[in-house]
């Protein structure tokens, strides 16, 4: 080796702290040291020179740069070493600036003492440096730019006058960003829409430019020059025959607070966010369904009614809620309402009371007229056994696909268990005849009083013609417990009595009535026996209070009625004498653990028993199938009580047979559950018939929406509407309806409790209205694989939310607003059309007051401590708009500090000043809202240190920036870091002021810092001028410190890949599994190399012989 | 808009090992608090305990300029190691000051030399404040053992509050002593008015001058009194201005400051202030069906509750359900 020691003097930086004279002497007697000079500036020509020469004369092949740190002019003299065909690691670096003088400077003894072992240091690093190898990557000449804000287009601009394809991905619906929101601009107060469109307009016609509105970079792959990009495109459910007339939007009825306009107007589901918006095309704020419609076992948009009838559309609402079930009146009263359970509104005080909704709609939104039939397409024949709400839901379902359907009944009214199992007083008759009405009137023939098994048979079904049989026959007989005294007199079954009574029989009860079980069925009984005559009754179940299986609607009134429940009993005899019950006895009992169907067995308490005595006993412990229909229906098996179906089919063990209801539950044995199954019947029948799947058995669900806590915290609470109910006890001697339903006013204000929690309500509203049969609800999100050589990150900032500083009132005082809010307030295109109205009246404030630094310059946990660069210029932009439009306007901006650097900020500061806006240096403690609306400002003058309380009719927060949310999100998808407050981190502050830390990436405007709109867009044309600098050959060579891994050594373990930050390390798969380093995306960091346990990995000018011998000298 | 509200997070339930800390301000002037937290710890079914080995926080004497803090600090460090030796090592506290200072001792006692000069003098009746103390001790506000159980409240109501405004007086020592601690938003404490959300009341959420303290200062009130009231008078005519019928107490300093001098306050300047001053394990337990007298105490208070009470219904049995 023959090697050169350059020392620096640094211009003094250096040599005024360490002796340079004696290094070098030093220097020259290391070994292999050939040449050894001092230099003022190593970095200058002078310097450059004098290694050429020491190369060309003394023959050197390796040298030590003595000097500042390498992360200044490493690449410098590297560049030297390569030109001078020294090859890729023949520099060696001793910082003896930032790591000897600058630290030392007040001990140069030890500064020199430090220097002597950092050159012994590097010249022994020089024996083990051996050439690295680069190679030459081709790269694609296209960038991804993310983020369509000002600097986003004026980046993609830039990039495709260059001849350069850009992918331009924004998360909202259009492009424009924050600066499509403002009024006008500082200093020049130009319209910011007029400057803005040009540029719109631009992007939109420009062929290089690729627009992706509405979707995200979901992942980022592959080396620089070579990026692999997934862009996930979010459905619009707008498609492109769109002509922007706003139809739709005009029929929507979700009103949503409107985020364009930073919540100061409301926009509908439906929208497009301002009139010139790109692309122009309308989109459906869509977040997934609703929790009730995903709990609803038929899927009924809920939402969707309850939405359309806080606007009084009643009709359009029985269009929603019938759409799914044929039904609605009677689930409006009877439904377990499932979806009142998963209601977000739940979560901040009490569900909306959605099945009370749904009975309104039935009740008063329904057509006067019955349906006319509907065309029979198919030449099938379908006949349904049982017409219960399985049954009619199928029949209905086959109908409206264009069969003929026969629905044969067993006993002589339709129905089913909504006709013979639930009480009058619950459900009245002439409700549910009218639905079943609506479902005959549509080609339904209904066949009353035809058993299967003893009038007809599912042999003579198809012998008779039919092509498919659908078996819904519910379980109409009662269980019973295997007890002493079950045949004595007195002793009923809930399911025969209240046949019995519906269908006109006049059944006897006692005086005093025990009912065994504790679910709706044993409260009908319970009740009915009221009805029936009885005194007294008493319910006996095996569960507890807090386990009871009835609804709390039956616990409730069955209270109001004076039911008495007494809890935790088993019921062991029913007690008698003379062939006549008394009562029954129990034995105390708790739960067991539930079983495989969670079921939980009472478990008997040893030696307690109690006695109830009654002239009636009724049983209600569960019902069970009638499986005479069994006879000639071969293949049909019963199995533990239910008809074995294949689940994805509904087929039967026979060809051609099909079953749902209670008779064949997939789930509870609801109301509801049998309608869905008579849904899923319906189309499996369909599809068995048309030899394909046309129609999925079980719905397809999207998505479920889920809200999260800290979303709700802000909404007040506000009571459920109670329906009004017949008094308790004098409506035990009638069967009139017990539940009143709601009056109109008390309907549209519970549904305008509803929070929108999809936003969509899927009422579908917009569907009947476009005129141009644009809304497409079938449209899905999918991905899109892109290619691109380089990467800009122009995502974006947000406004500091104010609500962290809760003393100052936004949010919850009407007139405490953001300098966003106003800004949309001042604008032509804004919600007022530029007119300065107070939220609270509607009047021109007159007293405004704006606060700066509102969550920057700001120590406490809710604050952020950057400043947020803009706000000083903002405020004031905002108070000269308005002096200038209301000279009587009064305006004070309390500061912290007023900072206007910036070209003729500080001239337009002092301009403001003399149109009369008054600025004090203060802070605000607190504000207080008056009765009035205007607002006590508590601030304290930190001129004068005074305190002071003074009134304004408007307060305007000057809030901070943070990084948005987009920008954390493909910080995290790109890999590069974000800093305080969520800003991406630059490579270098000073030096790669738009580098990221990832080659290849680079970004610009508010993602990287706070700062104004011109700074944005020079920062664009930066990260633009980067990107096109690296595209432009075509070809790039990959640094030559990367790291490599030594198949030989390495162990295959995968410890390196998990901590490579840049994901440049992959393993082979296979016996011999080693890892491989992709130099195209190694950063040499160095983190794998150090994590390796074998030493397998070296990074490249840091192997460990280069290092120890540095560092053991 | 009007946000004026915030939902506080759920907390695990604590079933067993309270012990009910008693304070000196709640027995001398309203015993119906303590005897109102006993009666709802039995309807939620939480096991605790009243150790008559514990002894008076001091936080008082300390506050008031009457005690040196290392007196405090040893009297908490004792009755911590009462407490845990008592396998009750969850203490509820029903006063702020109990809360506050009992949480800054645990604070200065992690400090080694602080624990040490402490133990120095707990050495003389055989107790030491070590880390098995200090790590099984728990110091609570009784209102988050009992927000750890409020799933329980829906099926506990038997006397309904409809249409009752209530709003709630942060006690400071609960709120601003360690606000990183607070259970749920410190600046906007909204636990006393969700425990009562079931029974139907209408909650009040933030409003002017909320987080204003109530005036009483330890011994403010009496060294100064024009200060001590006049901020009591501005808190009371923001409340006014609510139309609240009920500001719900969380302290007894509090309590005090606003029963025992509203009626004062009131015939000095004129105004009318008309709502009660209940604790709010007073008012919970009253809408529980607890009797006014022999559980709530409002016979100790110097307001007339009577109309309230006649309100709410606690003066018929049938109002009970």
């Amino acid at each position: 080796m023959r090697a050169g020691v350059f020392l620096c003097e640094c211009g003094g930086n250096i040599s005024g702290v360490v002796d340079l004279g004696p290094l070098a002497e030093h220097a020259r007697s290391l070994d292999g040291v050939v040449a050894v000079s001092i230099n003022q500036f190593m970095c200058g020509t002078e310097g450059r020179a004098l290694i050429e020469k020491a190369v060309e004369e003394r023959g050197l092949d390796h040298f030590v740069i003595a000097s500042c740190s390498p992360r200044f002019q490493g690449p410098t003299f590297e560049r030297i070493a390569r030109e001078l065909r020294l090859g890729e690691n023949a520099v060696a670096f001793g910082n003896i600036r930032e790591g000897c003088s600058y630290v030392h400077a007040q001990e140069p003894e030890r500064a020199q003492v430090k220097a002597r072992k950092i050159v012994e240091g590097a010249v022994a690093r020089l024996h083990h440096m051996s050439d690295l190898p680069r190679q030459r990557t081709f790269l694609s000449r296209s960038v991804l730019v993310v983020g369509g804000g000002i600097a986003g287009m004026s980046a993609a601009e830039e990039l495709a006058a260059t001849g350069i394809e850009v992918h331009l991905v924004e998360r909202q619906q259009s492009i424009g960003g924050y600066m499509a929101r403002l009024s006008k601009t500082f200093p020049t107060e130009d319209c910011a829409m007029c400057s803005l469109a040009p540029r719109l307009t631009g992007t939109a016609i420009n062929s290089r430019i690729h627009l992706h509105a509405l979707s995200d970079v979901t992942a980022i792959t592959g080396p620089p020059g070579e990026f692999s990009v997934t862009v996930r495109h979010r459905p619009r459910y707008v498609n492109e025959k769109c002509v922007g007339c706003g139809e739709c939007a005009a029929v929507c009825p979700v009103t949503y607070p409107n985020d364009f306009d930073f919540g100061v107007s409301e926009r509908t589901a439906v929208h497009r966010p301002f009139a010139n918006a790109v692309p122009a095309t309308f989109a459906i704020d869509r977040k997934g369904w609703s929790p009730c419609k995903t709990a609803c076992p038929v899927h009924t948009s809920a939402h969707g009614y309850v939405a359309l009838v806080a606007k009084g559309r009643y009709e359009e609402a029985w269009r929603v809620a019938s759409e799914p079930n044929p039904f609605p009146s009677v689930c409006g009263r009877i439904c377990t309402h499932v979806c009142e359970t998963e209601c977000t509104r739940g979560n901040v005080d009490d569900p909306i009371a959605i099945a009370g909704i749904k009975r309104f709609v039935a009740d008063h939104g329904a057509p006067a007229e019955l349906p006319a039939p509907l065309p029979v397409f198919y030449d099938e024949p379908i006949a349904i056994v049982g017409g219960g709400p399985a049954g009619l839901t199928a029949a209905r379902e086959l109908a409206q696909f264009g069969y003929k359907a026969t629905v044969f009944e067993a006993l002589p009214v339709a129905g089913g268990m909504l006709r013979v199992g639930i009480p009058e007083y619950r459900l009245p008759r002439d409700v549910l005849q009218g639905e079943v009405d609506r479902i005959t009137a549509l080609g339904v023939e209904l066949k009353t009083g035809q058993r299967c098994g003893t009038d007809f048979t599912v042999d003579s079904l198809f012998a008779d013609g039919y092509k498919a049989v659908f078996m819904a026959t519910g379980l109409h007989q009662s269980k019973d417990l295997p007890i002493p005294g079950l045949d004595q007199e007195g002793v009923l079954r809930a399911v025969e009595l209240l046949r019995a009574q519906a269908l006109g029989e006049q059944p006897s009860t006692g005086k005093r009535v025990v009912v065994v079980g504790g679910g709706d069925v044993a409260y009908d009984a319970g009740r009915t026996a009221f009805r029936c005559g009885a005194d007294e009754v008493t319910l006996a179940c095996i569960e507890d209070e807090r386990t009871a299986p009835a609804s709390s609607e039956e616990i409730e009134e069955g209270k109001q009625e004076q039911v008495h429940v007494e809890y935790s009993l088993l019921p062991v005899e029913i007690l008698g004498s003379g062939g006549i019950a008394s009562g029954v006895k129990f034995q105390r009992c708790t739960l067991g653990a539930p079983n495989e169907r969670g079921w939980r067995p009472p478990l008997p308490v040893e030696g307690e028993y109690v006695e109830l005595s009654g002239d009636t006993v009724i049983f209600a412990v569960g019902q069970a199938i009638v499986a005479d229909f069994t006879a000639g229906a071969e293949g049909v098996v019963v199995e533990r009580g239910q008809i074995g179906v294949d689940p994805d089919t509904m087929m039967t063990g026979r060809r051609g047979v099909f079953a749902g209801g209670d008779a064949a539950a997939m789930g509870p044995w609801t109301a509801i559950e049998a309608i869905a199954a008579g849904r899923r019947g319906a189309r499996a029948v369909h599809n068995f018939l048309r030899g394909e799947l046309l129609v999925p058995v079980w719905d397809s669900e999207a998505d479920k929406v889920k809200i999260p806590h800290t979303e709700l915290e802000p909404f007040e609470p506000q009571a459920r509407r109670i329906m009004k109910t017949l008094d308790g006890v004098a409506r035990r001697t009638t069967w009139e309806e017990v539940r009143l339903g709601f009056s109109e006013e008390d309907v549209r204000e519970e549904a305008a409790r509803c929070l929108d929690c999809a936003v969509c309500s899927d009422c579908k509203s917009c569907v009947t209205a476009c005129p141009a049969d644009a809304i497409d609800f079938d449209q899905k999100a999918w991905d899109e694989e892109i290619t691109v050589g380089a990467v800009i990150l122009a995502t974006g900032h947000q406004e500091f939310d104010a609500m962290r500083k809760l003393p100052l009132g936004y949010s919850r005082f009407r007139n405490v607003l953001t300098q966003s809010q106003l800004a949309r307030l001042l604008s032509a295109s804004g919600p007022t059309a530029g007119e300065l109205k107070r939220p609270s009246d509607g009047e021109v404030p007159r007293r405004i007051f704006m606060l700066q630094c509102v969550g920057s310059r700001d120590c406490t946990s809710s604050g952020n401590e950057h400043c947020s660069a803009i706000c000083c210029l903002f405020a004031t932009l905002h108070s000269s708009l308005i002096k200038q439009h209301y000279p009587d306007a009064e305006i004070t901006i309390g500061y912290t500090d007023m900072r206007t650097p910036g070209k003729a900020h500080e001239e337009y500061y002092r301009l403001v000043q003399e149109r009369g806006v008054r600025y004090v240096r203060g802070r605000v403690g607190e504000i207080l809202e008056e009765q009035d609306g205007s607002l006590t400002v508590r601030l304290e003058n930190t001129m004068t240190g005074s305190k002071s309380e003074e009134a304004y009719d408007l307060v305007v927060l000057s809030a901070g920036l943070e990084g948005s949310k987009g920008t954390q999100d493909i910080a995290r998808v790109a890999g590069v870091q974000t800093a305080a407050a969520g800003f991406i981190r630059e490579l270098h502050p000073k030096l790669a002021p738009v580098d990221t830390q990832r080659t290849g990436m680079f970004l610009c405007g508010t993602a990287q810092g706070p700062k104004n709109i011109p700074d944005s867009i020079a920062q664009a044309k930066a990260a633009a001028a980067r990107a096109i600098s690296m595209l432009s050959t075509g070809f790039a060579m990959t640094p030559a410190q990367v790291a490599a891994s030594d198949v030989s050594v390495c162990i295959g373990c995968g410890v390196c890949e998990a901590s490579c930050p840049q994901t440049a390390i992959v393993l082979t798969l296979g016996a011999d599994a080693h890892s491989v380093v992709d130099p195209n995306i190694c950063r040499g960091c160095g983190i794998c190399a150090a994590e390796c346990p074998t030493g397998a990995i070296q990074l490249g000018g840091f192997s460990d012989d280069e290092v120890l011998a540095e560092a053991t000298v | 808009m009007a946000k004026n509200f915030t939902k506080t997070p759920d907390v695990p339930r604590t079933e067993k090992g309270v012990t009910l800390f008693r304070s000196c301000l709640v027995s001398a002037e309203y015993p119906g608090v303590e005897s109102s937290t006993k009666w709802l710890f039995e309807r939620f079914g939480i096991e605790y305990t009243v150790n008559p080995d514990q002894t008076c926080c001091t936080g008082l004497g300390y506050y008031s300029d009457l005690m040196p803090i290392q007196t405090t600090v040893g009297i908490a460090a004792r009755n911590a190691c009462v407490v845990v030796d008592d396998e009750h090592p969850v203490m509820s506290y029903l006063c702020s000051t109990c809360y506050a200072i009992n949480k800054k001792a645990r604070n200065i006692l992690d400090v080694p030399e602080y624990r040490a000069e402490t133990n120095a003098v707990l050495g003389k009746i055989g107790r030491e404040y070590d880390d098995r103390i200090a790590g099984t001790v728990q110091h609570k506000h009784t209102l988050e053992i009992l927000w750890g159980a409020h799933d329980s409240v829906p099926g506990l109501i038997r006397r309904r509050l409809d249409g009752i405004k209530v709003a709630t007086h942060p006690a400071c020592h609960y709120c601003k002593v360690f606000p990183d601690e607070t259970l749920g938003n410190n600046e906007n404490f909204m636990v006393p008015e969700e425990m009562l959300i079931p029974a139907g009341v209408v909650c009040t959420g933030a409003y002017n001058e909320k987080q204003t303290h109530c005036g009483a200062g330890f011994r403010q009130r009496f060294v100064n009194p024009s200060i001590s009231m006049g901020v009591t008078q501005k808190k009371l005519q923001r409340l006014a201005e609510e139309k609240v019928d009920v500001l719900v107490h969380m302290c007894p300093n509090c309590h005090v400051q606003f029963d025992r001098f509203s009626d004062i306050i009131s015939a000095g300047s004129g105004e009318e202030y008309p709502f009660v001053h209940l604790h709010v394990q007073q008012l919970l337990a009253l809408a529980f069906g607890a009797d006014p007298e022999k559980v709530v105490g409002i016979q100790s208070h110097s307001q007339d509750v009577e109309p309230f009470l006649e309100r709410i219904g606690a003066r018929t049995k049938e109002a009970v359900r």
